[in-house]
């Protein structure tokens, strides 16, 4: 039952936060990106489920799904890096524009070249981990430099937290996946719980960023 | 080591690692927080002592320019009409209504120059107290027919505290003066009551009224000293003041407490 419930948490996970976002209406547009994100992760999970439950029935391209978590993790990269960008400003536009053309055309290079994007794949995956768990840690160094107060409810600083959580406990998961899908895969197996878990706390933080401050009646 | 621990053991560090930034990040805020707590109490306190200083100052000016009119302007004045009654006696009463006018003229210079002294001198409330101070003050600008002042005081409350009482007394004196100055009004009503260490003064009044937004306005544009200087003498007692205009009675209230009086 549990093994089920972690399962499908990347399914059912990002419902928590998009129900929060439809129900509350966030005034900050930039967390549409955010939604944006969970938008797309919930789509691509979803297929990704529904296509490992349904394996022998499903059409030939969706038999293997692991090309769908290489897509998950570009969009993720994509998304938090447009936030980084343009709701947090961790840094001029251009050097952002720069890291993330970057990164696309290194990853499209490797992907014709390697011919394997039907893998899961570490590098692509761990990259990605890397590259927000630095922009977050810049983010919160940032903060503790600054003379900055947070007094008013700051949704970025939940979702960065989130991101941060999420991205450092996965790194090594992804770094070093694809080596046990090979060498121990039902230890590759257990492992996946471990993602399954942080992102439904991600989701949580999301979730909390959208509903905003609780009014607590005294 | 297998590789499966070094996966768990990185996990882990990586998850305290970015725990631990978190939890200094908190850190620093709780600090910063504080930090600007203290330097915000600060200013509260160095502004507070600034108010303090610039009563204290007036106080002492008020004193100053009270005793020099009583003993200066007002000696002046009782010698020259020495001097007028010398001179009518010496030369007979051929213009008597000149002189009669001049008599006249210079016991209302006297007098003004009297009451002018000891409004602006506080010695009364340090004899006989804020009560009787006020009772005296509204007895003096109450005008028969025209304005008519009542009053209804605590006599529970009993002064502890001369220069704060000096405060309440100047707030008083500036508000009426404003009540009749702008609002016109034809009767006032001061009413005190001292209740939960909160001492609080009513003044009733059917001129033309503020609400507390337009106090606010006018205090902010800076227009009038008078509302400036109640609102430096409100932040030293600690008090509150409130303006409420309704059709046919204006109220004001000041919320004083007690404990800051002491």
């Amino acid at each position: 039952m549990l093994t089920t419930i972690l399962n499908w948490s990347e399914v059912w996970a990002p419902l928590i936060p998009l129900y929060v976002f439809i129900f509350k209406r966030p005034k900050d547009k930039f967390l549409e990106i955010v939604a944006g994100y969970l938008l797309t992760a919930l789509c691509i999970n979803a297929v990704i489920d529904v296509s490992w439950i349904l394996n022998s029935s499903m059409p030939a391209l969706l038999k293997n799904n692991n090309f769908l978590y290489n897509i998950n993790s570009i969009c993720r990269i994509i998304f938090f890096t447009f936030l980084f960008r343009n709701a947090i400003k961790l840094f001029k536009k251009k050097y952002l524009n720069f890291f993330l053309i970057a990164y696309l055309v290194f990853f499209s290079f490797y992907f014709v070249y390697n011919k394997n994007f039907n893998t899961l794949n570490s590098l692509l995956h761990s990259t990605e981990s890397l590259s927000l768990l630095i922009f977050s840690i810049i983010y919160f160094i940032r903060l503790i430099n600054s003379d900055k107060v947070f007094l008013a409810f700051d949704p970025y600083l939940l979702i960065i937290a989130g991101l941060a959580i999420y991205e450092s406990v996965n790194f090594f998961v992804f770094l070093f996946y694809q080596y046990l899908l090979i060498h121990n895969p039902k230890f590759a197996h257990y492992l996946w719980n471990v993602p399954n878990i942080i992102f439904i706390i991600f989701c949580l933080l999301i979730s909390k960023a959208f509903y905003g401050r609780f009014n607590f009646k005294t | 080591m297998s590789i499966e621990l070094s996966i768990i053991i990185g996990i882990g560090a990586m998850f305290l690692l970015i725990i631990s930034l978190l939890l200094a990040f908190n850190l620093s805020q709780r600090k910063k927080f504080q930090y600007n707590q203290n330097l915000l109490s600060l200013k509260e306190q160095q502004q507070n002592e600034l108010i303090k200083a610039a009563v204290r100052s007036e106080e002492t000016e008020r004193h100053r320019i009270s005793e020099e009119l009583h003993d200066e302007v007002g000696a002046l004045l009782s010698a020259t009409k020495l001097y007028l009654s010398n001179l009518h006696d010496k030369y007979g009463h051929e213009d008597n209504e000149i002189y009669k006018k001049s008599l006249e003229l210079l016991d209302e210079s006297i007098h003004k120059v009297r009451s002018i002294s000891h409004n602006l001198h506080s010695g009364i409330l340090k004899e006989l107290g804020l009560n009787e101070a006020i009772q005296s003050f509204t007895q003096k600008i109450s005008q028969h027919g025209r304005l008519e002042v009542v009053t209804e005081l605590d006599e529970k409350y009993s002064s502890k505290n001369h220069e704060n009482d000096i405060s309440i007394y100047r707030v008083l004196q500036e508000l009426c003066g404003n009540i009749i100055k702008h609002g016109h009004a034809k009767s006032i009503k001061i009413t005190s009551r001292i209740k939960d260490n909160i001492l609080t003064f009513t003044i009733k009044h059917n001129g033309k009224g503020l609400t507390q937004e337009e106090f606010e306005k006018l205090r902010y544009e800076g227009k009038g000293l008078g509302l400036k200087n109640i609102q430096n003498r409100i932040i030293l007692l600690k008090g509150k003041i409130n303006f409420e205009r309704s059709e046919h009675e204006n109220t004001i209230t000041l919320n004083v407490p007690v404990n800051a009086l002491l």
